[in-house]
């Protein structure tokens, strides 16, 4: 709900009409407008803007001038009493005294008609303790509001004035942001005594809770780190809405609070002068020294991010990406692993009905072309248990998971509002990747269950960490989207839903790459592999054999017919042979039903081949020795170093060197 | 804190003969409309017969100078215009004599949809006419007041302050924290608690001058307040809860 379309609670407004928003009720009642016209012909006194035990201000306008002022008038019957004129006077001049931008300023100072005034400049704000109301000031105004007290103390001080009632009340803020010392009515001016008495009933004025012990006790002299002490008094209040008493706790426990402002906070409220800081503008250089970790942005732009996050971004998208080749390699070698696992006997039975398909129908000698029995593909055995038992690769994957988290943990945390809770980011990470947690592992899954040819293994993999890839970009992108750091992430999370649902979905995508990847791949591996490559080869030519299955092992002949020997998918050379008839294959032995590539056909390179192909890569031979018999064959050798026999249709039978 | 005492009020202007007083009547009349129509649609007056019936007696408030026999220092603009309200309502076998007078001229528009829409709002079904009265009474000064205080604002070119520091006149704190408000309003946190302070200041302050112009001189207007929240609170849901009826 967008919180400017709230309205306000009547009740509540009816009440704080009523109650006068917390303002004490005054126990005299101020002059009225019309007198106070009389005794000041130039000034047009707009209202009353607040009273106190001694006086009540004024709004006035400076007409002449056109400048707003303050009008401050005595109440009437203490303007009798000696010392409250003195007071009044005492705040005068130590006002007259100090001009400063961070001290209010005055303008007049008299009697008239009987009224004891003073005028000074109008702060159209409010002062501490009510700013306060509307709740604990965060640690950065705090650090933007001290200082600027420190720069006002520091200025009296110098000129020889002490505050000696430094409170919230007396630190004026106005609309915009400066911030003004006041009512300096019980200031110690230049060239006293330092143990002038306060004057007059000093209980009135003040609370205890912002004296120094020198003021209170009422021993030693009291100087300006009194108010040093008072200082650090309304910072410890400002922070934690607290005032110092007893044992008092770390300012620095209050979120977002810089863990250096305790010392400055303990160093102004030593109970002796001497171990205090020496002048308000050392307080001063110290709080400034303590700007938060986050400071806040002048402008409502976002901020850019902080140093680190970055850094741990890409730390782990480099992580996902270097291990993604040797966890590939992994998922290849188990894969193949359990590939050779297969179930033995279901192969044999379905090599056996291959065989007795193919032979019955070659028997005549001429190419096989009738149809195939129905054979049921290759079936993994694969279950959750055997998953779970965590091959090596998936220990990796695992362990790649967990480092890219904690990259991204450590990216959140780095950006981490210092008044939001860790918890918080940790449960937004959660809730962010979740839906590539369960993204990959359902992917896994469906590579698991599908289990196909060693490509199925890496190929999901590449596009796993494709998303991975994307997912952190999103990661990051929801996290720029998201809108203003310093905003409590749980505010920010409504905003950054459409996002995680985004990722969930990609997620979902991601599941369904896997899947169409591993239906490929086995639609792949059906053509391929198995026995349907037997099937295949029936009726090819030598030449179409060779393109597909690469140069035999061996080659041996008999009356009539070549016979190429390859090797079964488990690498043992066996019986596995494809029978020519005529140049045409006419039948298909297999023992291991499985007939693969020659994965080495360097080993006997020119095997199966053509003597045209041999001469054209090494050239005219260098010696021939042949016989007289047109069905024997000839020997060509190169140099000595190679000789090939070629059969006398022209194929390569053997290779020598 | 105490306010001008020679502060025009609405009813005395109102009681001013010539135009000068139709036209503060006239303001007058149209500021408090609401909780009179509201107390004849709790009698069961259809929205139509309502707005009539509002029309009719205002109309008749003003072309008989009604005004001019109350005398305000009797008593405080709700409870008469509470008794008019109901005279009207209990003389309305008389309806056809009103409605030759007002129901054809219109001189105040009632925003019926909007009042119809608080009503169903407010969970305010356990209360009899006058109570409902009362409350829409409350509600319409502090309309007047809130609206008075954006017209102060809005000349003061702070209507974007305002508009963000509404909900919190009523003490509340914002949903963001005062930082992150201060952040997107391109000021400063501690300027930004000032105007919400000032606001809330000035708040009080129009709510208070808005229920003077309803008393006698001499009322003091903590009463009237304590009596609008008494009001109001009856016709809190929570509280008195709707379904005691």
């Amino acid at each position: 709900m967008d919180p400017t379309h709230r309205t306000p609670d009547p009740a509540a407004l009816l009440h704080a009409a009523m109650s006068g928003g917390g303002d004490s009720i005054a126990p005299w009642t101020p002059p009225a407008l019309a007198e106070l016209a009389g005794a000041f012909p130039e000034l047009a006194i707009t209202g009353l803007v607040g009273q106190g035990g001694m006086a009540a201000v004024y709004r006035a306008e400076q007409t002449r001038l056109g400048r707003t002022v303050a009008l401050k008038v005595l109440r009437q019957d203490l303007a009798a009493k000696p010392q409250f004129v003195d007071r009044f006077l005492r705040e005068a001049r130590a006002l007259a005294a100090l001009s400063n931008p961070h001290v209010l300023a005055i303008f007049d100072f008299g009697e008239r008609q009987g009224f004891c005034y003073l005028l000074t400049e109008f702060v159209d704000g409010a002062n501490l303790r009510e700013l306060m109301r509307l709740g604990t000031l965060s640690p950065a105004e705090v650090l933007r509001i001290v200082p600027q007290i420190c720069a006002g103390l520091h200025f009296a001080h110098q000129h020889g004035v002490v505050h000696r009632d430094i409170k919230p009340e007396n630190v004026l803020v106005d609309r915009a942001g400066l911030v003004k010392l006041a009512d300096f009515g019980l200031a110690k001016l230049a060239g006293e005594p330092p143990r002038t008495p306060l004057t007059g009933p000093t209980t009135v004025f003040g609370t205890p809770h912002y004296m120094a012990p020198e003021q209170w006790q009422g021993s030693g002299s009291v100087d300006h780190r009194a108010d040093i002490y008072s200082l650090g008094v309304v910072l410890y209040e400002l922070l934690t809405g607290k005032l110092p008493v007893g044992t008092y706790a770390p300012a620095s426990r209050q979120p977002g609070v810089p863990a250096g402002i305790d010392q400055v906070v303990q160093r102004t409220l030593q109970p002796e002068p001497e171990q205090r800081y020496q002048s308000a503008h050392e307080v001063q250089r110290d709080l400034e020294r303590q700007q938060p970790a986050t400071p806040p942005a002048v402008t409502p732009t976002p901020a850019p991010a902080p140093r680190g996050v970055l850094r741990w971004l890409v730390a782990a998208v480099l992580i996902a990406a270097a291990c993604a080749a040797p966890i590939a390699w992994l998922v290849h070698a188990q894969v193949q692993a359990d590939f050779a696992k297969r179930d033995p006997d279901e192969q044999l039975r379905q090599a056996e009905q291959l065989l007795a398909a193919i032979q019955g129908t070659v028997a005549d000698g001429k190419p096989w072309t009738g149809a195939l029995p129905e054979i049921a593909p290759p079936q993994p055995r694969v279950s959750l248990p055997n998953w779970l038992r965590l091959g090596p690769f998936r220990w990796a994957l695992v362990a790649t998971g967990m480092l890219v988290w904690l990259c991204l943990l450590a990216a959140f945390l780095r950006a981490r509002h210092p008044a939001v809770p860790r918890w918080q980011y940790v449960a937004a990470l959660v809730l962010v990747t979740s839906p590539l947690t369960v993204g990959l592992a359902a992917g896994q899954w469906a590579i698991a269950m599908r289990y196909a040819q060693p490509t199925a293994g890496v190929l999901p993999f590449v596009a796993m960490f494709v998303i991975a890839a994307a997912a952190v970009a999103g990661i990051k992108k929801a996290w720029q989207l998201a809108g203003n750091r310093r905003q409590p992430l749980v505010d920010r999370l409504p905003r950054a839903l459409p996002l995680t649902i985004g990722l969930l979905a990609l997620g979902i995508a991601g599941c369904g790459v896997y899947m169409a990847t591993n239906l490929q791949v086995d639609a792949w591996s059906r053509r391929e592999i198995g026995p349907i490559v037997a099937m295949r080869l029936a009726g090819m030519t030598r030449q179409q054999v060779l393109t597909r299955m690469g140069p035999p092992l061996t080659i041996s002949r008999s009356p009539g017919a070549m016979i190429w020997g390859y090797r079964g998918l488990d690498g043992q050379e066996r019986s596995d042979a494809v029978q020519f008839t005529q140049g045409q294959v006419t039948m298909v032995t297999t023992d291991a039903v499985l007939l693969v590539p020659n994965p080495t056909p360097t080993q006997a390179p020119w095997l199966g081949q053509t003597v045209t192909e041999v001469i054209a890569a090494l050239g005219p031979a260098t010696d021939r020795s042949t016989s007289t018999d047109p069905n024997a064959e000839t020997v060509l050798s190169w140099r000595n170093e190679v000789a090939v026999t070629v059969s006398a249709d022209g194929i390569v039978v053997g290779v020598h060197r | 804190m105490t306010f001008q005492t020679t502060r025009w009020s609405l009813i005395l202007r109102a009681q001013l003969p010539g135009a000068e007083g139709h036209a503060a009547f006239g303001e007058l009349c149209a500021a408090y409309q609401a909780p009179v129509y509201t107390f004849f649609r709790r009698h069961g007056a259809n929205q139509d017969r309502a707005a009539e019936l509002t029309q009719g007696l205002f109309t008749d408030l003003l072309e008989r100078d009604s005004l001019r026999t109350a005398d305000p220092q009797r008593g405080r603009f709700r409870a008469f215009l509470k008794t008019c309200a109901r005279h009207w309502w209990s003389n309305e076998r008389d309806r056809a004599a009103a409605r030759r007078r007002g129901g054809g001229r219109r001189p105040l528009a009632i925003d019926t949809d909007a009042l119809e829409t608080w009503l169903q709002d407010v969970a305010v079904d356990h209360l009899d006419a006058d109570a409902l009265f009362e409350r829409r009474w409350a509600q319409t000064v502090i309309d007047r007041a809130l609206w008075q205080l954006e017209q102060d604002e809005l000349a003061a070119g702070r209507q974007t302050l305002f508009a963000e520091l509404k909900p919190v006149l009523d003490g509340t704190q914002p949903r963001e924290p005062w930082a992150v408000l201060a952040d997107r309003l391109g000021t400063t946190e501690g300027a930004l608690r000032v105007a919400a302070h000032r606001l809330r200041v000035r708040c009080r302050e129009l709510l208070i001058a808005e229920v003077r112009d309803t008393l006698p001189d001499d009322h003091d207007p903590g009463h009237e307040l304590q009596e609008l929240l008494a009001a109001l609170q009856a016709g809190a849901p929570g509280r008195n809860s709707g379904e005691s009826r």
